[in-house]
Formats: structure tokens, sequence, C-alpha cells
């Protein structure tokens, strides 16, 4: 299996809505452990990759999560 | 600039900051989301720790 090149893969942004939005990595693997974390404030963004450590990320707060399949306001 | 305890570290989501989880009438087992910590870094409480650990 070839190495994928990190600027072809998934990426989404995230942008907070309020303080204290809550942006969680979890582990990519056969058990699924919290290895990262990220706060962010009311106007922050930050733009997110899925890698060989991270499978899924989990987002709490208010904020838009805008990735290649559509837009998600967490407030709706 | 100034950083504050949860630009560096957040409460575990699944333990809730308290690194057990308990189960009903059992016994109370390590939080396997984030290693009986209760905590889990940001980035720039990686990068601190990182840092320090390096120099120390
Ligand atoms: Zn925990």
């Amino acid at each position: 299996m070839s190495q994928p090149s990190a600027f072809n893969q998934d990426y989404f942004v995230v942008k907070a809505k309020e303080n204290g939005v809550h942006v969680i990595g979890l582990t990519r693997g056969t058990d699924t452990r919290f290895h990262h974390t990220e706060k962010l404030d009311k106007g922050e963004v930050m733009i997110f990759q899925f890698t060989e450590h991270t499978s899924a990320i989990k987002v709490r707060g208010k904020a838009v999560i805008y990735s290649q399949h559509g837009t998600i306001d967490t407030t709706e | 600039m100034s950083i504050s305890m949860d630009d560096l570290e957040l409460s575990c989501w699944e333990c809730e900051g308290k690194g057990v989880i308990e189960q009903e009438g059992k016994q109370q087992t390590e939080c396997p989301k984030c290693d009986g910590k209760g905590t889990i870094l940001t980035a720039q409480g990686q990068t601190l720790l990182h840092f320090i650990k390096k120099h120390l």
C-alpha cells in the first residue's frame, strides 16, 4: 500500500460559534482512545485532517463544521 | 500571552474527569479513553510538556 500524500487527505474545518468549543481526536486502531483535544474560542477556526493516528473526531459546543460532504451547524 | 489550564488540557468526556468508569453494581475500572488520567492534552499542552521533558 503506498503512503498517501498528506495533501490528498480529507480535511475539514471547524469554526467555533461560542467560547469553549471542544474538538477531540480519537485514535485509529482496535481501541479508540482520546489522544488529543483542542479548545476553540468564539470565531477561532481550525483545520483538521484524518491521519494515521486519528480516525475519528468529536466536536462539542456550538460550531460550524465544513467538509467536502457539506456543512454542519451543531446548533441546528 | 497567557495560558490557562483549559488551553493545556481538557476534562475527559468519557469519565467526566474522574479517570474511572463506574458501572452499576460493579467495581470501578480505569477509563480506557484517557488511560485513567481524567484529562486529555491539547496541542499546546503537548508542546509544553514535550519542551519541559526535553530540557529538564
Ligand atoms: Zn476518561
